[in-house]
């Protein structure tokens, strides 16, 4: 594969990289070898003051390759220093956390997300792996969604449970008790939404390169409401690079 | 009269008979990494039956083993995955088919029942949770109303009755060295009432007093400590070795319908530790 061509989670880490902040904590959990990627991407070009977390405890780790699991070695032995799950705690109560970023069996409208139960909750037909931290979902600053897959099975008009919660409740009544700011945006490798509807639903905003309208509208499980959506950026060298350098395995190729 | 520091070195057997049925047994480690393998395969091999299981709030072998083996009848563990290798199997079917009482958690309300045992505290005051959809399914959570009308959760105290943790280093009394992260594990020693460590090395106490800082988990808050190489195999150990990616198919293949479950569970589970050492020489050379 030339450097021109980017594959579609390389692109989605490049582009989720530049919507990260300088200076914020970031926090990325169990295998999100994208979101981890696009961490790097923004220490090494234009946030390096960002603050990087796994949920391990690996602070700023800077592995030789990115794993596939978010408990591996590669980001604990490389990291600067390490926390516990008391320091997890406390930053998830107090609202330290300034971005999470997250996905689900089941994205809605709204970005309620599920990963606890598709059927019924009483007797589903998958059952989920559970949310590890949903406190965070409710306190951090910015909750940004991330699904790898962009189908209209994991695009929903509405989760059959919401295991975190959106701009809105599934039943579009606003979310109680929140303290952070909620979801801001959904990126998939082919989309990217904001929840900026009246009633906080996403928006398409832009599109990748490599789709069209047409096919992102039949992919999603959602009333696409009709827009002239931008392109995604154009992926720079450099940066495509720099992913390739920290992937070897070739875990987004 | 004078007499000897006491030791706290057991066999994998004789430790895990401090286990009874009924007990709330937590296990440590996080997702595939620092699991205590050994420990829980020793406990798969007595017959005991409706044990309350929490561990760390990422898990995946020992939870989805013990299920698999028809030994617990309550599970709290919000996050139970084999990540990149798959979903865990025996969890999933026992939920789904209402086999095991499942307890809705997730990290804050787990880690703030640990904590409130921790501290001897009866609850720990969450606020993250406050209208999240986890309070409509746990009705081991509370929500009150202090003076000032601030409404509050409260989480009751999670007191495991024995806590299982694997170790890369170790000494007799218990003074533990984790090489990767301590995630819960020390909260998970400091909340049981007793705690069991298996560890890939025994090294000295004067090895441990040369460098107090590294020391994770400190011996006073240790009761038996088992000296198991590879003792968290399949899964890996940090700093020691990877996890064992075919080992960990190879389980998930038999855990998975249609997969030959009462074949690993003779050939892999109910072999001593140095029998499954050598079953594994190729993998743990």
């Amino acid at each position: 594969m030339s450097a021109t061509e980017a594959s579609p989670l390389e692109r989605a880490a490049i582009v989720l990289s530049a919507l990260l902040n300088d200076d914020e904590t970031f926090i990325v959990g169990g295998a999100s070898p994208v979101p981890l990627a696009a961490a790097l991407l923004a220490q090494k070009f234009h946030a390096p003051n960002l603050v990087l977390l796994t949920g391990s405890g690996a602070v700023n780790p800077r592995p030789t390759e990115i794993p596939r699991s978010g408990g591996s070695g590669n980001l604990l032995h490389s990291a600067e220093a390490i926390i516990d799950i008391d320091d997890i705690y406390d930053l998830t109560e107090s609202g330290a956390i300034d971005a999470i970023c997250l996905g689900g069996l089941q994205v809605d409208r709204f970005g309620n997300f599920n990963l606890t139960a598709v059927g019924s909750y009483e007797a589903p037909r998958l059952r989920g792996p559970g949310m590890a931290n949903i406190g965070l979902t409710m306190t951090a600053t910015r909750l940004l969604l991330f699904s790898p897959v962009h189908s209209a099975k994991t695009l929903v008009e509405r989760v059959d449970y919401a295991t975190g919660y959106g701009s809105r409740l599934p039943s579009g009544e606003r979310v109680p008790h929140r303290t952070g700011g909620g979801p801001e945006f959904l990126l998939t490798p082919d989309a990217y939404f904001e929840f900026t509807g009246p009633d906080g639903e996403a928006e398409l905003v832009a599109i990748s390169e490599e789709t069209t309208i047409a096919a992102v509208t039949e992919r999603t499980g959602w009333q696409v409401a009709d827009a002239a959506p931008d392109r995604f950026p154009p992926v720079d060298d450099e940066q495509l690079q720099f992913v390739r350098s920290i992937d070897a395995a070739g875990i987004l190729a | 009269m004078k007499q000897a520091r006491r030791s706290k070195l057991a066999t994998l057997e004789d430790a895990v008979a401090s286990v009874s049925s009924g007990d709330h047994l937590a296990v440590g480690g996080i997702w595939n990494e620092n699991a205590p393998s050994a420990l829980v395969r020793a406990l798969a091999r007595r017959g005991i039956d409706g044990l309350k299981l929490s561990a760390g709030p990422a898990s995946a072998y020992p939870v989805d083993l013990l299920i698999g083996m028809g030994m617990v009848a309550t599970v709290m563990a919000p996050n139970v995955t084999f990540e990149d290798l798959g979903l865990a199997p025996n969890f999933r079917r026992a939920v789904e088919k209402g086999e095991v009482r499942l307890i809705e958690c997730d990290e804050p309300s787990l880690i703030g029942g640990y904590r409130a045992a921790a501290a001897g505290l009866p609850a720990s005051i969450v606020h993250s949770l406050r209208g999240t959809s986890l309070l409509d399914r746990s009705p081991w959570m509370t929500t009150h109303e202090l003076p000032d009308g601030e409404e509050v959760v409260l989480i009751p105290a999670l007191r495991p009755d024995v806590t299982f943790l694997h170790v890369q280093q170790c000494d007799e009394y218990g003074n533990a060295r984790c090489l990767g992260t301590v995630f819960a594990d020390r909260l998970l020693a400091k909340c049981a009432t007793t705690v069991i460590v298996s560890t890939d090395e025994l090294v000295s106490n004067e090895e441990i007093r040369a460098s107090p800082s590294s020391t994770t988990i400190p011996g006073f808050f240790v009761d038996v400590v088992v000296e198991a190489q590879y003792g968290a195999h399949p899964c890996g150990s940090h700093g020691r070795y990877t996890r064992d990616s075919a080992s960990l198919r190879h389980y998930l293949a038999a855990a998975s319908k249609g997969g030959n479950w009462d074949d690993y569970v003779s050939s892999v589970v109910r072999v001593d530790h140095d029998r499954y050492l050598l079953d594994h020489a190729e993998a743990v050379g």
